[in-house]
């Protein structure tokens, strides 16, 4: 069993605080998404994971052990970032076998297999890369090296249509060939939405969801109908946004229905995660724009 | 611990240089003058020998193991990328600067008793040998002396390197300029201050002076004890790996 | 089998019903193979565990069977208990609403029956 542990992690800079204490049980073998807007403190909660920043207030345990400045625990988490942090000088093959000696491991097989689905040349030096074969490259990385937490950054960042489809499908090939633990932080929600398996929604630095992708959409609501219906029927209910088409009312709910009968002129089904997320983070303003 | 994988990829990286640094070396001390006097057609004075005895070695590779020393961000950025933590880097960074040291010291050396002395009819080559060599005659204890102290002041400056390079990397690019550009002057000007009260006499520095008769291990006009020094690095060598070992434990990734 | 998803419904859910039409359609044959879990979460991009899940609900239905070490296979009689299982569902799903749009349109019982016995002809 190999758990990661996220204990009452803050982080400020100066007086802006970017992770406002954060707790995160991350379990062995499951696909998390990290959902977050631009600027919501994804990147830094990563990179406070992984001891390359320190936090201000906290700890991040692995199994109960705390990571910070512990190589056998940090040695269990690979974290493919944004920011690049291998020498532009080296060339990729060079780059691989360099991992390899520090992780003490790497699946040379699914790298080749992954070298020839994607067409990237291997003996281009690291800075020469573009963004998508940069990308590529730290994926290849993050699937062949032998860790128990993958975790990505922004993972499709600048791959085009067919490389994001071979990412996704050989993401999941080798996870059931090789069961580990996955962070996906994004904010392209609706290309991993089946693929996850839990979500965590971080706002301004604070996790405001952490649920089994099932339990939330269960819980996900829009009662659509004539206004007042609607509105009566939703009256009370955590309602996290709506819409106005002419007469016809959408509300959105997250949370319970209680058992108020539902109106014959009322339609009742479930929405989805990339409206939940909209809603969630308020980045949503058709409602308001229909009002007026 | 992956000490040993790292020290490798450090090592690795770090060995090729010593190479070109010598290969620069000659060229700075031989190829460069030669070319010099060509070109000013004084080629008839011109004699290797002397650039030979001009240039030295050990300082440059002091020079050298200084400046490397102070980089270490872009290996901390590629081993924190590997879940290597700060301690084993710092214990691998330690062990290469050590075996790169012992390779240069010993290259030096040899360089200095088997090739330059005799060519040039013993000419003195390394702090050791100009200063306390006659502390005692025995040319093999002597020899010794001159590998363990020769050694450890590359040690320090390594150390030293580390340091600075260590404790500048905690800034920004902004603050880190700053730094360098009024860190000397300032010290430049408190040098001078100093000196000039110095030589004014309106400042006793005796204790200074006296400091630095005891470091130095000076015991009269050409007897100088090679041992004090060699406790002196020691001392020193120790507080800056301390103060170098809390500095690697603050690197953190740069927010640029 | 031809897997589209919408959003709002569980994803398990669709993939029981997607395998049920694929057998009700003759797509998957009885007693064949049908895609192992990881093809099916390769293909479709599905969670591994969310498409295990879509199985064992075929598996409570006596849709398919796993075969040690060898996989899924649709299970003899499968296509049977499906049409029966639609047919049993046909009133509910189909007649209710067909005669509640009927009686929204001013149609008779004589006359929707005429019309159903037209479309049996067609």
């Amino acid at each position: 069993m190999s758990m990661l542990e996220v204990s009452h992690v803050s982080k400020s800079y100066g007086s802006k605080s970017v992770i406002a204490d954060v707790n995160l049980m991350f379990e062995e073998n499951k696909i998390y998404g990290l959902l977050g807007r631009n600027g919501a403190g994804k990147s830094s909660l990563l990179n406070i994971m992984t001891n390359r920043i320190f936090a201000s207030a906290g700890e991040v345990k692995i199994d109960s052990e705390s990571v910070a400045d512990n190589d056998s625990k940090l040695g269990l988490m690979y974290l493919m970032s944004e920011v690049d942090l291998y020498p532009n000088g080296s060339k990729l093959s060079q780059i691989v076998s360099d991992s390899e000696l520090m992780y003490g491991g790497f699946d040379h097989q699914l790298a080749d297999k992954l070298i020839e689905e994607f067409g990237i040349d291997m003996t281009q030096k690291f800075g020469k890369l573009s963004t998508g074969y940069n990308s590529i490259f730290k994926l290849i990385l993050a699937l062949c090296l032998p860790v128990k937490f993958v975790i990505l950054d922004e993972p499709v960042l600048g791959l085009d249509a067919n490389h994001r489809e071979i990412f996704y499908s050989e993401l999941l090939a080798s996870y059931s060939e090789n069961p580990r633990t996955f962070i996906l932080a994004t904010h392209l929600i609706e290309e991993i939405a089946t693929i996850i398996s839990d979500v965590i929604i971080l706002d301004q630095g604070r996790i405001i969801l952490n649920q089994p992708v099932e339990d939330v959409l269960a819980r996900t609501h829009s009662v659509v109908g004539p206004k007042n219906d609607v509105e009566s029927y939703t009256k009370g209910l955590n309602v996290v946004g709506h819409d106005n088409i002419g007469n016809i009312r959408a509300n959105y709910v997250y949370g319970d229905l209680d058992d108020r009968r539902l109106p014959d002129t009322v339609q009742l089904s479930n929405f989805d995660l990339q409206k939940l997320f909209v809603f969630l983070t308020n980045q949503y303003e058709g409602g308001k724009h229909h009002e007026n | 611990m992956k000490t040993r994988q790292v020290t490798k990829y450090l090592f690795k990286k770090q060995l090729p240089q010593i190479g070109v640094v010598y290969l620069t070396l000659i060229a700075l001390i031989i190829i460069l003058p030669f070319l010099l006097a060509a070109v000013s057609g004084t080629l008839s004075s011109f004699s290797i020998i002397d650039q030979l005895r001009g240039g030295s070695v050990s300082a440059v590779f002091g020079l050298y193991i200084f400046v490397v020393s102070t980089l270490s961000y872009e290996n901390f950025k590629f081993l924190i990328q590997n879940g290597i933590s700060r301690k084993t880097f710092f214990e691998a960074q330690l062990t290469v600067n050590g075996l790169l040291i012992l390779i240069g010291n010993t290259f030096n050396l040899l360089y200095g008793y088997l090739f330059l002395s005799p060519i040039t009819n013993n000419a003195s080559f390394n702090l050791f040998t100009r200063v306390y060599d006659s502390y005692f005659s025995n040319p093999i204890l002597n020899g010794v002396l001159n590998f363990v102290m020769s050694g450890l002041l590359l040690v320090v400056g390594a150390l030293l390197g580390m340091v600075i390079g260590n404790f500048l990397t905690l800034f920004s690019k902004v603050i880190q300029r700053l730094i360098l550009i009024i860190g000397p002057i300032s010290g430049g000007i408190v040098l001078l201050f100093i000196a000039r009260a110095m030589i004014d006499h309106r400042f006793q520095m005796s204790w200074v002076v006296n400091f630095a008769k005891l470091v130095l291990g000076y015991q009269g006009a050409t007897s100088y004890n090679p041992f004090a020094l060699i406790i002196s690095l020691l001392i020193f060598g120790v507080i800056l790996a301390g103060i170098t070992r809390f500095l690697f434990g603050r690197k953190q990734l740069k927010r640029d | 089998m031809q897997f589209e998803f919408n959003s709002s419904e569980p994803i398990y859910h669709q993939v029981a019903e997607q395998i049920e039409d694929a057998i009700a359609s003759g797509g998957f044959e009885e007693g064949a193979q049908i895609p192992s879990t990881t093809e099916i979460s390769k293909e479709f991009h599905i969670n591994p565990a969310t498409v295990l899940k879509g199985m064992n609900i075929a598996v409570s239905k006596q849709l398919i069977e796993k075969r040690r070490g060898l996989g899924m296979f649709v299970k003899s009689g499968a296509r049977q208990r499906i049409l029966e299982a639609k047919r049993d569902g046909f009133f509910d799903a189909f007649i209710v609403n067909l005669v509640r749009e009927a009686r929204n349109l001013n149609i008779s019982e004589e006359a929707l029956l005429d019309l159903v016995k037209r479309g049996y002809n067609q």
